[in-house]
């Protein structure tokens, strides 16, 4: 048994603790300033620039195809936005003018609920979650923006398209309502422009967007069918305007820079922001010459899709891999050494972590608490000749990120059977730093999953992160449609309750299958609880539908598309990838939260009602309505019943045939030309609106209370530790399904478990049989509870505590109460 | 025996054990003790039959539940004071009554320890953790109350375990008779052992028990078993046993022998001193508290310098 005679503290927690304001590792003055001057801003404010001056460019190019528009938009943008270079950046370009956070709006997607969310910030005001919408903000949001975009918007057009009973099924009986989803099924696709999304990064890098520009103009000659210029000619003409767009940008910013040369009083600041000027006169029009200029690039790219679009879960790609050229190029020429690689990165991710998504839609906001936004960093894994493909840039990127509290961006490791030791090593001890990232992906996973998708080996090799737990090929997968999905808690309820929803006033939402009180064995609750699944699940396949079909009308992406090999050869945009683009692989996403709530639940009743009959069926349903009160006893013994996540064979066996039901139907109801409908297990933060709308259950939870979250135990009810619950968890999934899509572990460890080089050595073991077990994706909570005790105490002491989400990590203060006592609540794995 | 017929009396499994033995193991706690250390952290591994512990902090209060105040539970076991709602307990009568009280409470206020289990049921519990053993080095602990007070069930269990596959451990204070011992070191790659005192007339007293057999086992272990590997350890008590001269008594013993690969020292804690109570029992040591870092540093050193090996921080 463990002994610790102190308590032992994370680096991040002695950090605050001694009030040191860097973690491990030495960071510049430039860097510190940086840092301090971001998280001094606050909470994040609305960047309203972006949606005035594409809301301006809309109604003056009314006639035009869609995705001209849109690229006309990007030029305006380009040509008319405030330039800002601040004191102390290397790495330019911003799309607002302060030193803080950030999140953009974008009324094309949900102006009209856009007021809603402007009034629940407003009132949130000084609580945790903040956003700052200023009476001026307001002022545009309510009297420039919705007023163009009132049902001109995808959202609310979205909902009145759908079939009257999809329709009901994610938005209940008020016919006029469009904002408040049921959260029994969700559509996700009112929330963001696109799914997660990986663009080729390297097409800029290497080409630059001279070149790309380029090959549209020599298509856009050779254009010779008539039908070519409805279609291609104004795609082609949108990918050259957007390239215009990108390179008029930069140059916007060369001149900027050269201006404030001349004004400068420091002579090194002079000279470094002469080497900007010169390197934004370059890129991204040209490829990259140098690692800072590869980097500048980068994030050219990255911005310039945030102002095409929601950054939502923008993948950066395997940073590690793409890089590397331009850093052993530098290295070789001695124009560069590790340390100056290591600010140009600091600088990288103190732009991304000024980048939120800001969800104006209340329902988007409760799901993605935090601020959560997925700007994924890739590093390790194989390469496409299937060697290890770890290298300098694989330990610097990491390295970088350790002395910073910083939430974005989220890094993620690919671990296969030949990562080797010491760079695993190098991943324990950044993780035990104890702000989440890394987190790891599995290629002993994600390879197959590719094979059986119809990827080459060679392709599946080299897959991206994508996401909090996805992944992306490039330049095959063409979806950017984001998904759907159900409630498993809702489903559980629906079970118990003759197909009604006790939030919902009782009304007739599922199948009525019955009196349980009349069921007789455990097999009949089952065929209910399936009964309930399968009458919901067609409901999320549908609105994927309409989404697919709808998008093309109100969404292009000119910059993201010209960097997809398939939309370039076809002339099309991504967005129109329910048409189908020859040769791609086109899923979509059939998410479903509260797992362990529904496997819990079940196995109560299997153990109580039917093995032991230590409880009636009159007595359960009595209780559960009760929200027990008044049957605390029912109440303990159902939470004392059998639980999923430990080792027991029958509990876990429920989840796994779960799975098998809904991979069973995604797999009979395929997308077309065989395309794969996904099940995903990842809850962002949806758990907790979920929760919110699902009665008491009969594992023992309260109505109202947060379910399971992704596809780990209950919260504290995997006992056993943190080696059975991930046996466990592999015991319940079924990974036979080419649908198998992501899912979601999340482990906490105290410090002390981890603590030293033995238990650096342990976390590796436990990493290691994670790959070989098969799972997914995990990540890592390595805090004392008591921190997050005293940091909602203290938030201002606490103000830069980084916690684990799902997917991503968050600064604990930004949470809601609901959200803190969640984190707080899930299993501290204790050796 | 056949090795399915063979019942052990089980007080606990415990899985992702790190400190006994290498790498992730599982500890399988056997109940029965030979012992009666002042300081022991599981009280409830002494006696050698299920007994039943009450932990009133979890009892959700007559009024709610009340299930234990009525039949079958036998009268008086547990009731009532006027004024309170949590339910208190007879000792005696609970005793009495045994493991028919624990299925009664619904909160787990009520519980059992030590259940019968044979060979298969402990190994399939076990092998839940057989991929972390394959990566870590990791295996199958054998601890206790006294494992080998349990000679038959032990050497049973571990050789199935190496059947298995599963690389096996035991921890003991070695206080049986040599044909206990024997019988089951057949079955095992390390054994962690304790030396807690000197002094034969100091051990009695702590212990319950002078450590002359003890220790005339453990030479014997060593000489008898060369190609099994032994970690002496020693509880270290403050005022009891962390002087320097228990510390080279105990590296004198154990150097001479090339298979004792190590000498740990495992730092006195009040973790179980709560569960004197819940078992009705009492905690003598109420005044004692963890070793001071220094000392454990100083004691660790001196076991480095004799192992010739840079001190472990």
């Amino acid at each position: 048994m463990s002994e610790a005679l102190a308590p032992a503290l994370s680096s991040q927690e002695q950090a605050i603790a001694s009030g040191a304001k860097s973690l491990n590792g030495e960071v510049t003055e430039r860097v510190l300033r940086l840092y301090e001057g971001i998280r001094g801003y606050g909470p994040p404010r609305v960047a309203l620039e972006r949606p005035v001056l594409f809301t301006e460019a809309f109604k003056a190019n009314e006639r035009d195809p869609l995705v001209l528009r849109w690229a006309k938009a990007l030029k305006a943008y380009a040509e008319k936005s405030t330039v800002t270079i601040l004191d102390d950046e290397l790495i330019v370009g911003r799309p607002h003018d302060w030193l803080g956070r950030w999140g953009m709006v974008y009324p094309e997607l949900d102006g009209e609920v856009m007021p809603a969310g402007v009034e629940m910030f407003r009132k949130n005001k000084g609580k945790t979650g903040e956003v700052i919408v200023t009476d001026e903000d307001a002022k545009i949001i309510n009297e420039v923006l919705t007023p163009f975009w009132k049902g001109r918007d995808y959202a609310s057009n979205f909902v009145k398209s759908l079939p009257e009973e999809t329709r009901f099924k994610l938005y209940g009986p008020d016919p006029n309502n469009i904002i408040m989803m049921t959260c029994v099924v969700m559509a996700t696709s009112p929330m963001r422009h696109s799914q997660n999304w990986t663009p080729d990064f390297t097409k800029i890098l290497t080409r630059g967007v001279r070149q790309i520009r380029e090959e549209a103009e020599a298509k856009l000659a050779s254009l010779s069918e008539p039908r070519d210029q409805i279609g291609k000619r104004p795609f082609l003409e949108a990918v050259i305007l957007t390239c215009e767009a990108m390179t008029t940008w930069s140059r916007r910013y060369a001149a900027k820079a050269r201006e404030l040369a001349g004004a400068a009083r420091d002579p090194a600041r002079a000279r470094e922001l002469l080497d900007i000027a010169a390197i934004c006169d370059w890129v991204p029009e040209n490829p990259a010459r140098s690692f800072h200029e590869a980097v500048q690039a980068q994030w050219w790219g990255q911005l310039f899709n945030r102002i095409e679009q929601t950054s939502s879960a923008m993948g950066q790609g395997r940073m590690d891999q793409y890089l590397w050229p331009y850093y052993k190029a530098d290295l070789d020429a001695g124009r560069i050494d590790k340390a100056r690689a290591m600010e140009l990165f600091q600088c990288l991710w103190l732009n991304m972590s000024q980048v939120t998504e800001i969800k104006l839609n209340p329902v988007a906001a409760a799901g993605t608490e935090g601020f959560s936004q997925f700007p994924d960093v890739c590093v390790g894994g194989q390469n496409s000749d299937g060697h290890d493909a770890t290298n300098e840039l694989s330990y610097l990127i990491l390295e970088s990120m350790r002395p910073l509290q910083l939430t974005a961006p989220d890094t993620c490791v690919r671990i296969h059977a030949g990562t080797p030791d010491a760079f695993l090593h190098h991943v324990v001890e950044c993780i035990k730093d104890g702000k989440g990232y890394p987190k790891l992906l599995n290629d002993e996973m994600v390879i197959p999953f590719y094979l059986a998708n119809g990827a080459t080996l060679k392709e599946a090799l080299d897959w991206n992160i994508s996401g909090c737990c996805e992944n992306r090929l490039p330049n095959r997968e063409t979806n950017v449609t984001a998904g759907g999905g159900i409630n498993y808690g809702s489903v559980t309820e629906m079970t118990f309750r003759r197909g009604r929803l006790k939030v919902l006033h009782d009304i007739q939402f599922g199948v009525d299958a019955g009196d349980p009180r009349a069921w007789t064995s455990f097999d009949q609750v089952w065929e209910a609880f399936r009964g309930q699944l399968l009458h919901l699940a067609p409901h999320v396949l549908t609105q994927q539908h309409m989404a697919m079909k709808l998008k093309p009308s109100y969404f292009a992406a000119p910059a993201t598309s010209m960097l997809h090999d398939l939309a370039m050869a076809e002339c099309r945009d991504l967005h129109t990838h329910g048409e189908w683009f020859e040769g791609s692989i086109d899923h979509s996403t059939f998410e479903a939260i509260g797992k362990a709530t529904a496997i819990d639940s079940l196995a109560a009743v299997k153990h109580l009602v039917f093995d032991t009959k230590a409880l009636s069926w009159d007595e359960l349903l009595t209780a559960l309505e009760a929200n027990w009160e008044g049957h605390e006893a029912t109440r303990q013994m159902c939470l004392g019943a059998p639980k999923y996540g430990n080792g027991i064979a029958w509990v876990d066996a429920i989840g796994f045939e779960i799975e098998r039901v809904l991979l069973g139907y995604l797999n009979a109801h395929p997308k077309p030309h065989n395309q794969a409908f996904l099940l995903r297990q990842i809850p962002i933060t949806f758990h907790v609106p979920f929760g919110k709308v699902t009665w008491a259950t009969p594992n023992g939870r309260l109505a109202g209370e947060y379910l399971s979250e992704g596809i780990s135990a209950s919260h504290g009810m995997d006992v056993k530790g943190p080696t059975v619950a991930l046996a466990s968890i592999a015991a319940a999934r079924d990974r036979s399904f080419r649908e198998k899509g992501g899912d979601l572990i999340n482990m906490k460890f105290s410090p002390a478990n981890v603590a030293g080089e033995a238990g650096t050595r342990r976390l590796m073991q436990i990493i290691r049989t994670w790959s070989e077990l098969k799972h997914w994706h995990v990540q890592f909570n390595i805090i004392n509870r008591s921190t997050l005790l005293a940091a909602q105490k203290d938030p201002q002491k606490y103000r830069d505590l980084v916690v684990r989400i799902a997917g991503y990590s968050a600064y604990f203060v930004d949470l809601s109460p609901m959200q803190q006592a969640e984190i707080i609540a899930r299993t501290e794995e204790a050796a | 025996m056949s090795a399915e017929a063979v019942r052990g009396l089980v007080l606990n499994i415990q899985h992702f054990c790190t400190d006994d033995g290498p790498g992730i193991r599982t500890n399988v706690f056997l109940k029965f003790c030979s012992l009666h250390c002042k300081w022991c952290s599981n009280p409830e591994s002494i006696g050698p039959k299920p007994e039943i512990a009450y932990d009133s902090r979890k009892c959700i209060g007559a009024k709610a539940c009340g299930r234990c105040l009525k039949a079958p539970a036998p009268e008086g076991a547990f009731y009532v004071v006027e004024g309170e709602d949590t339910v208190r307990v007879n000792w005696d009568l609970a005793h009495e009554a045994g493991g028919e009280l624990a299925a009664l409470c619904p909160a787990g206020a009520i519980s059992l320890f030590g259940r019968s289990m044979t060979v298969d049921e402990v190994l399939q519990e076990v092998e839940q953790d057989g991929t972390f053993y394959r990566e870590s080095g990791g295996g199958i602990t054998l601890s206790g109350g006294e494992c080998l007070l349990q000679p038959d069930f032990s050497a049973a269990l571990l050789r199935e375990a190496r059947n298995r596959g599963i690389s096996t451990a035991i921890e003991t204070a070695g206080n049986v008779p040599w044909e206990f011992m024997e019988k089951v070191l057949h079955h095992v790659d390390v054994m962690l052992h304790d030396h807690k005192l000197t002094d034969p007339v100091r051990h009695k007293l702590w212990t319950g028990a002078d450590n002359s057999r003890i220790l005339a086992n453990f030479k014997k272990a060593y000489e008898t078993f060369p190609d099994t590997k032994f970690i002496a350890r020693t509880p270290l008590i403050p005022g009891v046993n962390d002087d320097e001269e228990h510390i080279r008594a105990v590296l004198a013993f154990i150097r001479p022998h090339a298979n004792v690969v190590d000498y740990q020292l495992l730092p006195y804690h009040r973790f179980g001193a709560s569960k004197y109570g819940f078992l009705g029992k009492v905690y003598e040591l109420q005044d004692f508290s963890p070793p001071a870092q220094e000392t454990l540093e100083r004691l660790r050193a001196i076991i480095a310098e004799s192992f010739g090996r840079a001190p472990a921080l």
